[in-house]
């Protein structure tokens, strides 16, 4: 059985008993409407053209966010990682921020940017931010040091080893940080829409359980869920031709192919 | 003045218990072109000894010229080999090999000559497009030579190169180290721990006491070259060096 119907298996099998309990009335229809009606209501809504604005809004929002919050922890991360001198600086600092729900950051970003595209992005990012930025710093931390030797005694000077020696060798982190990252900028971007802005998917779900529209509200969480998979699956592309080097190298081998044990 | 002077190097760590003293007082000199190999007892400083010439670490006290010019830091006129291959994991053996070159902005043509007249020199023909992690200890170690090569040093420092492949390997190796050695014509500092090897490669053995580490005698090694199949004056050159270096 191949990759893609084996993933598709157990959505199939889940999808069905969602039907088989809205169908029997175990829960009233209202509450929790069977699959089908959540996928004729979105049918209906792509054809008429309703959904695509809420989904560039929050797309755009995610991968502003997303790239922005790239382009300021993976620098900082490296850096950090390889001067743990200057990271004993800002190790309490980004603890204090850390544990701060995004949510926690709503209504400081309505007061600074009011309604709109600002809020949710800052929210996106700071939402994401810290997790990166500390995942990139330990990866970097760990970074083999005679491989830099090798490196410098070769003659690399200290930007040649960073990009040369010390991307390579955390590529592997970023991409799974990339891809943890990716996963909190939808989650952020959908608590923003709820509350500080007038557009997007989490905005549009909110309206929908105003006028109780429970269908509309399950199609807006299967949308996420489907754009995050699909930009995560492109990722995933990326990270596969990139980390190329690493077949054969992998502990999952011995185990995924039996032949092998 | 000699091509690389060491002067009167001495190396002191300081660790939980106060301070390690590894190196004292070392001089000798290294003239261009010739293959010195230094040995002694283990721990007892000798990697301390290229790490301070690769210029990785610095001297508490003493001088290290090469060509008359002080060492400072560390430069590609001094490339350093370590007993481990240590090749960059997500390159290739082409990668690898032309990773000096890229650094210093070689043009991809000149790169691509420069490679492939090393991977001849080092017997890897139909190997360039592997990953390291598919090639032998052997190979492997034959990839980090011509990298090593590749930058064209003043001085190649290796660091027991060949202590951690089996012995036929070791030899095809040693007999591969002479011949770029000849072709190239490049100095050679050589650490190991075995006299044996020491006595095969080397013009002169510099021989290191136990910590801390002073030179004991420095060895001229009277066997004319070409010397593996010169089994007996080997054994018998050992035998005598060990009877003199008893404690």
């Amino acid at each position: 059985m191949n990759r893609t119907l084996k993933g598709l298996l157990l959505v199939l099998v889940f999808l069905g008993v969602w039907e088989f309990i809205s169908r029997s009335k175990l829960i009233d229809t209202l509450l929790l409407p069977p699959p089908s009606s959540v996928l004729f209501r979105g049918w209906v809504l792509f054809s008429k053209g309703e959904l695509w604005g809420h989904i560039g809004a929050s797309l755009w929002r995610v991968l502003l966010g997303f790239v922005l919050a790239i382009v300021f922890s993976l620098p900082l991360g490296v850096i950090l990682g390889l001067y743990p001198k200057v990271a004993e600086y800002f190790d309490p600092l980004l603890q204090l921020f850390r544990p701060l729900a995004p949510p926690a950051w709503i209504p400081l970003a309505i007061l600074w940017f009011g309604i709109g595209d600002r809020a949710a992005i800052f929210i996106i990012f700071i939402g994401t931010v810290f997790s990166m930025l500390l995942g990139i710093m330990g990866a970097t931390k760990r970074v083999n040091k005679d491989l830099v030797k090798v490196g410098l005694t070769l003659g690399a000077d200290w930007r040649k080893a960073v990009f040369y020696i010390v991307l390579p060798s955390i590529a592997p982190f970023v991409f799974t940080y990339l891809r943890i990252g990716l996963a909190l900028s939808w989650m952020c971007v959908v608590a923003s829409e709820m509350v500080a802005v007038e557009r997007g998917i989490g905005f549009m779900m909110i309206e929908a359980r105003n006028l109780f529209r429970t269908e509309d509200v399950l199609l807006g969480m299967g949308v996420v869920g489907g754009l995050g998979y699909g930009i995560d699956l492109m990722i995933r592309q990326i990270e596969h031709k990139v980390l190329r080097w690493t077949k054969g190298l992998m502990a999952h081998e011995l185990f995924g192919d039996h032949r092998t044990l | 003045m000699s091509f690389l002077e060491i002067i009167g190097l001495c190396k002191i760590f300081l660790n939980q218990n106060g301070y390690l003293e590894v190196l004292r007082d070392i001089s000798f000199e290294v003239e261009k072109g010739e293959f010195v190999a230094i040995i002694g007892p283990s721990g007892c400083g000798k990697s301390t000894l290229l790490s301070l010439i690769a210029g990785f670490e610095k001297p508490e006290s003493g001088r290290i010229l090469l060509e008359g010019r002080p060492v400072n830091g560390w430069g590609r006129d001094r490339v350093l080999i370590f007993q481990e291959p240590l090749l960059f994991p997500w390159l290739t053996v082409r990668g690898n090999i032309e990773f000096g070159l890229k650094v210093l902005g070689v043009k991809k043509e000149e790169r691509k000559r420069r490679v492939k007249e090393l991977i001849e020199k080092v017997k890897l023909e139909g190997f360039e497009d592997r990953y390291p992690h598919e090639l032998s200890g052997g190979m492997k170690q034959r990839v980090a030579l011509a990298r090593a090569l590749a930058v064209d040093p003043l001085l190649l420092l290796m660091d027991e190169p060949f202590a951690s492949v089996d012995a036929i390997t070791r030899f095809h190796l040693q007999q591969e180290l002479l011949r770029i050695w000849k072709d190239y014509g490049k100095t050679i500092l050589f650490v190991t721990h075995s006299l044996k090897e020491a006595l095969l490669l080397a013009d002169r053995i510099v021989i290191l006491s136990k910590r801390p580490a002073q030179i004991k005698t420095i060895f001229q090694v009277p066997i004319p070259r070409p010397r593996e199949n010169k089994l007996q004056e080997l054994a018998l050159w050992e035998l005598e060096l060990l009877k003199q270096l008893e404690p």
